[in-house]
């Protein structure tokens, strides 16, 4: 399920479309703000470039309201927006090479005294991870969401979901000397 | 549940309560043509912006190139922005607007142009038409065969991950999947494809052909040989037989060389007609021994990767982004995206085509001529 859209420029409720979407936004906004930026961080690694990425993905998908006709799929819209504005983070972080000694909070050295070293020891790990496999995770085991949901999120089937999940945590068991 | 499941669940919990409250206001620009600006919900620090009418009545031309320095360069390229493509002259004016909607374009011949369109989640159609010297376009036609399965988005990052043959009988895609990195080529004329992939953990992007059989592009096939090694630059006989990815020889590995840093990283480059030399977008490090980000670009040998002449630098901000570097048929003249703004260098100069983008609307998503 994708969120539905109305042809471009014929919005889909021409007047009422857009004050309903607004209205939804902003308690989507008011109720999910706080866990977007969370998940962000999971995937960036560092609250700041979380930060940033939430707000584009509300400015992008405020910029399209009035295309927006299905206002209960908006959630799962702006999250796809937000996974896809991290992905975008860390093309662009791979290419610069500013980042060759960067080292995000959440999986840094000194995250082992906020957190505690077992923490780390796994963020760690899942930076091994490719970005896919790490996106399926976090959506996963941090924002419980299911094969549908996290294949909505994504942009791939449900079989892909669970292979990759399936392969990140046969992985991340290896890294973590948890092999049965 | 595992083990491991358990301690994910309990690392992403408490790493996601090192974020609390407050977080930064969220401002949200406003319908474009509405020059105003309204609180939404102040309460829940939602703030509408409004960016300024005036400001959106020109989408943004910057001051004209040197004409002296456009001698002999194309009149007119193709972009995509904002899901349309469009035919655009040497100052970035629309001059005409093709029909359908579309996320990527490439030529091979600078006439012949092949577009890229989404059709659905993920699946991609390509279409054909021809630019007149005149700026006028034939109407798209549909490459044949089946459509292409990609990730959903697949062009929007990676325009380049696109590319036409100089003969244009092929188009190239190089893109992830969830495991494989994976090199497709189409034949324009019957719709066969071919694909080439290998397990990585590492990332391609960024084709282009060296000659009409041989597609180059960027690839780390290991995740972590870009934080030690920088950027290889893989070919592919696409005329031999065989379907792994591996069999790519290595063009160039490691850094270009730009002044006295060797320490440089390459995010895009283009084939020169001369069949020789290729030209690339280098972009220096900012560290403690001078480097400051910035970006040039520097014909090399194709063979040994040394310099063969000076580099042009790019005046945008330190480490800006450069997805999209053509050149054009003489080879002296060159057209970038940077950061969602066309920019050229004609010999060897560089000037800005369009103004920065004030949103997302108005960044380029790709271009060719």
């Amino acid at each position: 399920m994708e969120i539905e859209i109305a042809s471009f420029g014929r919005p889909a409720r021409a007047d009422v479309a857009p004050v309903m979407g607004v209205e939804t936004l902003t308690a989507l906004f008011r109720e999910h703000h706080l866990g977007l930026v969370r998940t962000a961080l999971m995937i960036v690694g560092d609250r700041a470039t979380a930060e940033d990425v939430v707000q584009d993905a509300f400015v992008a998908v405020h910029r399209r309201i009035d295309r927006v006709s299905d206002h209960d799929r908006m959630l799962p819209y702006i999250r796809a927006t937000v996974v896809n504005g991290c992905r975008t983070v860390l093309r662009k972080r791979r290419l610069a090479l500013r980042h060759r000694t960067h080292e995000p909070p959440v999986w840094s050295a000194e995250s082992a005294a906020l957190l505690g070293e077992d923490r780390r020891e796994v963020f760690v790990a899942l930076r091994t991870l490719p970005h896919r496999q790490r996106e399926a995770l976090v959506l996963r085991y941090y924002l419980d969401l299911d094969d549908a949901e996290i294949a909505e999120v994504m942009g791939i089937s449900h079989g892909t979901v669970r292979s990759t999940v399936s392969r990140a945590l046969a992985s991340l068991e290896r890294k973590l000397g948890e092999e049965a | 549940m595992t083990r491991t499941e358990d301690r994910l669940r309990e690392a992403f919990t408490d790493a996601a309560e090192t974020v609390t409250p407050p977080l930064t206001p969220l401002t949200v620009p406003i319908a474009r043509r509405r020059p105003w600006f309204i609180p939404l919900v102040a309460a829940a620090a939602l703030t509408l912006v409004l960016l300024g009418a005036a400001a959106l009545v020109d989408r943004g031309h910057a001051p004209e190139t040197d004409p002296a320095l456009l001698a002999g360069a194309p009149s007119y390229f193709v972009t995509i922005r904002d899901g349309k493509a469009q035919v655009e002259n040497h100052s970035g004016r629309a001059i005409t607007l093709i029909p359908g909607r579309y996320q990527a374009v490439a030529t091979g011949d600078h006439r012949t142009f092949f577009l890229a369109s989404e059709t659905s989640k993920g699946v991609y159609t390509f279409y054909r038409l021809v630019l007149s010297l005149d700026g006028t376009v034939t109407q798209p036609t549909r490459v044949p065969g089946a459509p292409l399965q990609l990730e959903e988005g697949a062009f929007e990052t990676e325009p380049q991950s696109f590319a036409a043959n100089p003969d244009g009988t092929k188009l190239a895609v190089v893109h992830l999947g969830d495991t494989n990195a994976e090199a497709i080529v189409i034949n324009t004329r019957t719709g066969a494809r071919h694909t080439w992939s290998a397990p990585t953990s590492g990332w391609i992007r960024m084709a282009a052909w060296a000659d009409d059989r041989s597609l180059a592009f960027l690839w780390w096939p290991d995740s972590q040989v870009v934080t030690d090694k920088g950027t290889e630059i893989a070919l592919l006989d696409t005329s031999a037989p065989g379907s792994d990815l591996r069999t790519a020889r290595t063009l160039r590995k490691g850094p270009l060389a730009i002044g006295r840093t060797n320490d440089s990283e390459t995010n895009a480059f283009t084939f020169n007609p001369d069949g020789r030399t290729l030209t690339a977008e280098v972009q220096r490090p900012i560290d403690s021994e001078g480097g400051d980000g910035s970006s040039y670009i520097a014909t090399v040998s194709k063979l040994t990767g040394r310099p063969t002449g000076g580099a042009a630098r790019l005046h945008a901000e330190p480490h800006s982004l450069c997805d999209v570097l053509e050149a054009d048929e003489s080879g002296e003249h060159f057209l970038l995206l940077i950061d969602g703004r066309l920019a050229r260098v004609d010999k060897g100069e560089f000037s800005w085509v369009t103004k920065a983008p004030r949103s997302e609307h108005d960044e380029y998503q790709d271009a060719a001529w």
